[in-house]
């Protein structure tokens, strides 16, 4: 594993008096790309919200280059997500009213770069992305597939450290989410980000070159993957 | 095995629909994930739109009443001089016009109640779908839904509304006080403007679930509404054409004809401001999505995507405005020959009738527009929830979805607003202009602007200030995914 960038040491979080994370110890490292597994209600969405400070945990720590982001005010956590980590929603939450490059430019936009700019590096993703003929189209113009990979552009036009993926290809065919894994897998390395990604598929899960099983809250496995042909990792 | 169907034989009947339908409600408040409020929010406005619709068909009614059967000082003045009995036409007239006035902001509350937590809603029916039921099922059951709220809010609306009846009594128009009695609707006309508000209600239900998709799989968004065309502009200038002959030609007097004209073309340039407008907002928001700014980007992109929509939203207010912006240069001056003293004191008692009418108009309006821009805002934020939560977890600022939506309400509401007052004092000019020729200077003048525009306006922030409590709390929720 390259160098260290994010690590939680024992974060235990609760729902109601559900433990939905009971102590979980993790490190990612920098280009890594990580898939964390389990069965439904096991708190791997919970771990991976934890990780990129949307939750904070009860109990424990989360560390992003050593400095303890679950100790953060939710001002400076939301600075962080903008700033160095990218996501990927299931259902990708494209913003329904914006053309595919507004959609992209957002993230830019609001850390503050100017909009012609903004604009300009999101045509820049989505034409690298091969999504070009997109850029003006709203997300209610674009197949599932087509609207994931503009999230995917959107989760990369800011040069994040980590990109957070939560069940990607859930919406989605096999083949499409094949393609999608494919190209998230692909633009994800040649940015140079970590790639953490929630999902229950085992297929899925060897696009990437780790693996964590999580159970009842705990890690329950934590291994390399053999990532899959086609996977630039 | 194959996928579950529901054929004619095996749908259900219309007994066992009502009572999952009730079922389901029942559960709605058990389930304590807040749909309760909502739920109370659409039988309030409901209240509000029904107990508001009683009372101004009550004072309607009682100038047609007044008009048909004069007594006392009225009949004195009837039996005087016949023309008399023209004058009480006209404030039949009058009242019938604010009746028509305030008839698009009933319809927006109504139709803002029957969509309020649609989309909690849709979810539930697409589970109903997933086990077997029909679209028509579906709809059937989200009607029986609307319908009983309906029913709760069109009783305690007519509750309060009689309840209310003797405080009327304090204000006289036509120089006597509004009777209880004269106040009291006939259970023929009360039920006839229940079922009115009822079938908006309903129908706006109907429309919401037109815009959707209720599949087993889940809900989705039809697609993207078109662009509205350039003809609106085209057919707003034709009516506005009719309407400043109308003006131009009509001379106001003691006459009733001329007014009757004249709130013929009221309505028509009402109808013709709904047209455009729209599409005005649209060409202007078009312009500034390309403001370097992301708030004014989505809030623009927001508004192109349904400029009706928005209109819908800010017309009850712009309505007001251009009433407002009418009213104030708009001479209403009742200036008989006759110099006898039951003319005279009829004259003198009545010389604050219009003011009050129209006080009184502008207060039901206010009400209407406050509760619908509330309820239309909370159901908006819940609405978007999602996206909103998203955002947040992109590290957008809690604020930038706040701005995006004051943005968004605020902008058409100004241009909405500006546009209807210009026109309101407008179409009054002419006829302000030959007042003045008259030396008659009985306008209530800009001081009504001024105040129809501040109050609206400190309604629409009060409006929005209202759903930030509830914005923050959604943003915050803390809901564990099946994960």
């Amino acid at each position: 594993m390259n160098e260290t960038l994010l690590s939680t040491h024992d974060i235990v979080k609760h729902f109601g008096d559900v433990a939905a994370l009971a102590g979980v110890s993790i490190e990612i490292g920098a280009r890594e790309s990580v898939a964390i597994m389990g069965p439904s209600g096991s708190g791997k969405s919970t771990l991976l919200h934890c990780l990129s400070g949307v939750l904070t945990p009860d109990s424990g720590s989360v560390l992003l280059e050593g400095t303890d982001i679950s100790a953060l005010s939710d001002a400076k956590r939301s600075r962080i997500r903008l700033h160095d980590f990218g996501f990927v929603f299931q259902d990708g939450q494209l913003l329904p009213e914006l053309p595919a490059r507004e959609n992209v430019a957002l993230p830019l936009m609001l850390k503050g770069s100017p909009a012609g700019a903004s604009l300009r590096a999101a045509d820049e993703v989505l034409t690298k992305l091969g999504l070009g003929e997109l850029r003006h189209r709203r997300p209610s113009d674009m197949s599932g597939g087509q609207a994931q990979r503009v999230a995917i552009a959107r989760a990369l036009v800011g040069r994040p450290k980590v990109v957070f993926a939560d069940e990607p290809s859930g919406a989605l065919d096999q083949a499409t989410g094949h393609e999608m894994m494919q190209l998230l897998t692909a633009s994800v390395g040649m940015t140079g980000a970590a790639l953490v990604l929630v999902t229950h598929d085992l297929a899925v899960a060897r696009w990437c070159s780790r693996l964590i099983e999580i159970r009842d809250g705990l890690v329950h496995a934590d291994n390399p993957l053999r990532a899959v042909e086609g996977a630039t990792r | 095995m194959s996928a579950p169907t529901t054929s004619p034989a095996h749908r259900p009947p219309a007994a066992g629909l009502v009572g999952l339908t009730f079922q389901l409600t029942a559960a709605r408040f058990g389930a304590r994930q807040g749909e309760s409020l909502l739920y109370f929010a659409g039988v309030l406005a409901y209240t509000i739109a029904s107990g508001l619709a009683l009372t101004v068909a009550s004072g309607t009614l009682l100038f047609w009443r007044r008009s048909e059967h004069p007594t006392g000082t009225l009949a004195e003045l009837v039996a005087h001089d016949s023309t008399f009995s023209l004058i009480l036409s006209l404030y039949v007239a009058l009242a019938v016009t604010a009746c028509a006035l305030l008839v698009p902001a009933t319809v927006n509350l109504a139709s803002g109640a029957a969509l309020l937590g649609a989309r909690g809603r849709e979810r539930r029916l697409a589970s109903l779908r997933l086990m077997g039921l029909t679209s028509g099922d579906v709809t059937r059951m989200a009607l029986l839904d609307a319908l009983l709220q309906f029913l709760i809010g069109a009783a305690l609306g007519g509750v309060g509304h009689v309840l209310s009846l003797p405080l009327w009594d304090r204000l006289t128009m036509q120089s006597l006080p509004l009777t209880t009695a004269e106040m009291m609707l006939p259970a023929w006309l009360t039920a006839a403007v229940i079922v009115g508000v009822g079938l908006v209600g309903m129908f706006a239900t109907w429309r919401g679930l037109r815009q959707v998709v209720i599949s087993p799989l889940g809900v989705a968004r039809r697609a993207n509404k078109p662009g509205l065309s350039w003809l609106r502009a085209v057919v707003f200038v034709v009516l506005l054409g009719v309407v400043m002959v109308i003006v131009n030609v009509v001379r106001p007097g003691s006459q009733l004809v001329p007014y009757l004209v004249l709130g013929g073309g009221l309505v028509i340039a009402v109808v013709a401001i709904n047209l455009v407008a729209p599409w005005l907002l649209q060409l202007i928001a078009r312009a500034v999505a390309h403001v370097p700014s992301p708030a004014m980007m989505w809030a623009a992109r927001r508004i192109v995507a349904d400029a009706a929509a928005t209109w819908r939203r800010v017309s009850g207010m712009a309505l007001l405005a251009f009433i407002g912006g009418y009213m104030a240069l708009m001479p209403i001056l009742i200036d008989p020959d006759d110099d006898s003293a039951v003319v005279r004191g009829f004259v003198q008692a009545t010389r604050l009738d219009f003011v009050k009418g129209v006080v009184i108009t502008l207060a039901v309006g206010f009400v209407l527009t406050a509760t619908s821009m509330l309820i239309g805002q909370a159901s908006g934020t819940i609405e978007r929830s999602e996206q909103s939560r998203a955002l947040h977890r992109m590290g957008a600022p809690t604020s930038f979805g706040r701005r995006v939506m004051w943005l968004e309400v605020f902008g058409p509401l100004v241009v909405g607003v500006a546009l209807s007052t210009a026109l309101g004092a407008f179409m009054a000019l002419p006829m302000y202009r030959a007042a003045q020729r008259f030396q008659l200077d009985d306008a209530p003048g800009l001081p009504m602007i001024a105040a129809v525009l501040v109050v609206g306006l400190t309604l629409a922030a009060a409006s929005l200030l209202a759903t930030r409590p509830l914005h923050v709390r959604l943003l915050r929720l803390e809901e564990r995914r099946n994960d």
